[in-house]
């Protein structure tokens, strides 16, 4: 399923002495079966448009399209948003603040009860979606709370993908996980892209954007200040979007501006540029 | 001078499973120190039992020669202020001045003297543009830099930051570590116990202290602690670019050993050509 956005804006409070725009006039396309990124200082907005995209967020103005699901501000048109949330799910941050019942298993299962699912079958469920996580079975009658912190992100996410979404939004995926379990969560949505679904994160690490990511948005000030591939932004000039340059970047630009020639898009990682250096020789 | 003195410390949430076993550490007064180690090796447990939310199973914990007890409670908490990862945990304030303001109220500060330092405080971290907003309008960053100047008003001796950077974006983030570093400037005498899974961050430190399973294996320097790359592989630490640049770039036969900049980096792969 595509995303189209066409000239989103989201308004908070409106019509209040605290009214804030949170996004203007934007339009995007969101390319299908591929993994997007979106960046962008906090308060650009980037929190606002994925709310949008499910309806979460009604927009003030404009209209954006999944598949053949459209959100708007008219109630009447947007019927099938139940229907869209399941094709459209979002993790948010610290999903692990959302876990409440009493084993894991129940907890996978309730969004499929919402969904309809019976009992025995939405277990059955559950248990597909905590092997896919990784999950280990001996987890599942017991307390999430027990769990440590990279178990316990697992375990919400499980719960989103028992519902066998077509598009999965991540907002700051591996915020405040260790770096093995970042890895682990990084993995996870790797294979949920390989295995056919459209990803969307929402991250403030620039590493992730480098190597995981197809595609970058950079959301400022509530506008799409850029779009296309991840080498293509980072080779440019960001100075003004407040975003970090990668470590590996700064060093890149570094080595072309004493006259060494690399070709840039295709360097990913350390690696990629040693390779480039070595054939130099 | 020491400032922190821990003596043989354990500490279990459920019996005989203890997240902390039997931790001897000593941190000086002014001293940055990065306390890392992966998710559950006792790092914020050992942050609550030094600020008294969690009293110790066995063990001592001295504070600027005060032993953390009942007794010494209240005192110590006036000397150490901790800044936990979310912000919307410790929002207490109707709007940012109140919330600033709140600890002074609790310690009688008149109120002229108040109104001067919470000003000073919220320019300090960035936040005077947003004086008489509410909370639930402010950005997680915000909400964050707010948590700081509640924590640094009040001028602790120490100050913990419990991976308190996690969750804002890059410039934020950058913002709170300058400040850090001017807060350090400033006040030379300020001990920083920083709890951190940015191993870039932590290069920033004066000494690394790494955890696993509940005890201390390891304190040093950053760049003592880099060179040991058993260790460093051993608990999955990530190695800040730099060094990881500089081991890399050895395999191509250059010797960058003694370079400690991209620019020094740059110049030995430049002679290559």
């Amino acid at each position: 399923m595509q995303i189209k956005i066409s000239n989103l804006s989201y308004t908070y409070l409106a019509k209040t002495p605290n009214e804030v725009e949170a996004l203007h006039n934007v339009s995007l396309d969101i390319p299908e079966g591929k993994i997007t990124s979106i960046i962008g200082h906090t308060g650009s907005g980037k929190s606002t448009l994925i709310q949008t995209l499910n309806g979460l967020l009604l927009p003030t103005s404009g209209e954006v399209r999944v598949g053949e699901f459209v959100v708007t501000n008219k109630k009447k048109k947007n019927k099938r948003i139940k229907e869209l949330r399941k094709s459209l799910a979002i993790v948010f941050q610290f999903p692990e603040y959302q876990l409440f019942e009493e084993t894991v298993e129940k907890d996978v299962a309730f969004g499929l009860k919402n969904y309809g699912y019976k009992e025995v079958e939405a277990i059955k469920l559950a248990h597909k979606a905590l092997e896919e996580v990784g999950i280990d079975k001996s987890f599942y009658k017991r307390s999430p709370f027990e769990l440590s912190g990279g178990e316990k992100r697992r375990v919400a996410i499980a719960g989103i993908i028992a519902l066998n979404p077509d598009i999965l939004v991540l907002d700051e995926p591996t915020a405040g996980l260790d770096p093995k379990g970042s890895k682990i969560i990084l993995n996870l949505i790797n294979k949920f892209n390989k295995e056919g679904k459209t990803i969307i994160l929402v991250t403030h690490d620039m590493n992730i954007v480098l190597n995981y990511s197809d595609f970058v948005i950079v959301m400022n000030d509530g506008k799409v200040a850029f779009e296309g591939t991840p080498s293509d932004l980072f080779s440019g000039d960001i100075s003004t979007y407040s975003i970090d340059v990668p470590e590996l970047f700064k060093f890149v630009k570094l080595l072309e501006s004493k006259g060494i020639k690399l070709d840039i898009s295709k360097i990913r990682s350390i690696d990629d540029l040693i390779s480039q250096l070595k054939e130099k020789r | 001078m020491k400032c922190v003195s821990i003596k043989n410390l354990s500490y279990a949430y459920i019996k005989d499973r203890p997240v902390i076993k039997d931790l001897s550490l000593d941190i000086n007064k002014g001293e940055y120190v990065s306390l890392v180690g992966h998710n559950g090796c006792g790092k914020s447990t050992l942050a609550k039992l030094l600020v008294g939310l969690l009293i110790p199973s066995e063990g001592t914990i001295e504070i600027c020669d005060l032993e953390l007890n009942n007794k010494n409670l209240n005192e110590i908490r006036k000397k150490v202020a901790i800044v936990f990862q979310n912000p919307d945990n410790q929002f207490i304030g109707a709007t940012v001045e109140d919330d600033i303001a709140f600890s002074l109220e609790n310690m009688c500060v008149p109120r002229e003297k108040m109104l001067s330092l919470v000003q000073e405080y919220a320019k300090k971290v960035g936040m005077e543009q947003f004086l008489t907003k509410e909370p639930g309008y402010l950005s997680g960053g915000q909400k964050q830099r707010v948590a700081i100047a509640d924590a640094l008003i009040r001028n602790p001796e120490i100050l913990i930051l419990d991976e308190a950077t996690s969750m804002l974006d890059p410039a934020g983030k950058q913002d709170i570590l300058n400040l850090v570093k001017k807060m350090r400037l400033e006040n030379p005498n300020l001990t920083i116990i920083s709890i951190t899974h940015d191993i870039n961050e932590a290069y920033d430190s004066d000494r690394i202290i790494l955890m696993h399973e509940g005890v201390n294996v390891l304190s040093c320097t950053p760049s003592e602690l880099f060179e040991k790359t058993d260790i460093i592989s051993k608990y999955n630490l990530d190695l800040p670019f730099i060094i990881e640049l500089k081991t890399k770039i050895k395999e191509l036969g250059i010797d960058v050993k003694d370079s400690d900049s991209y620019e020094e980096i740059g110049e030995k792969l430049c002679k290559l050509k």
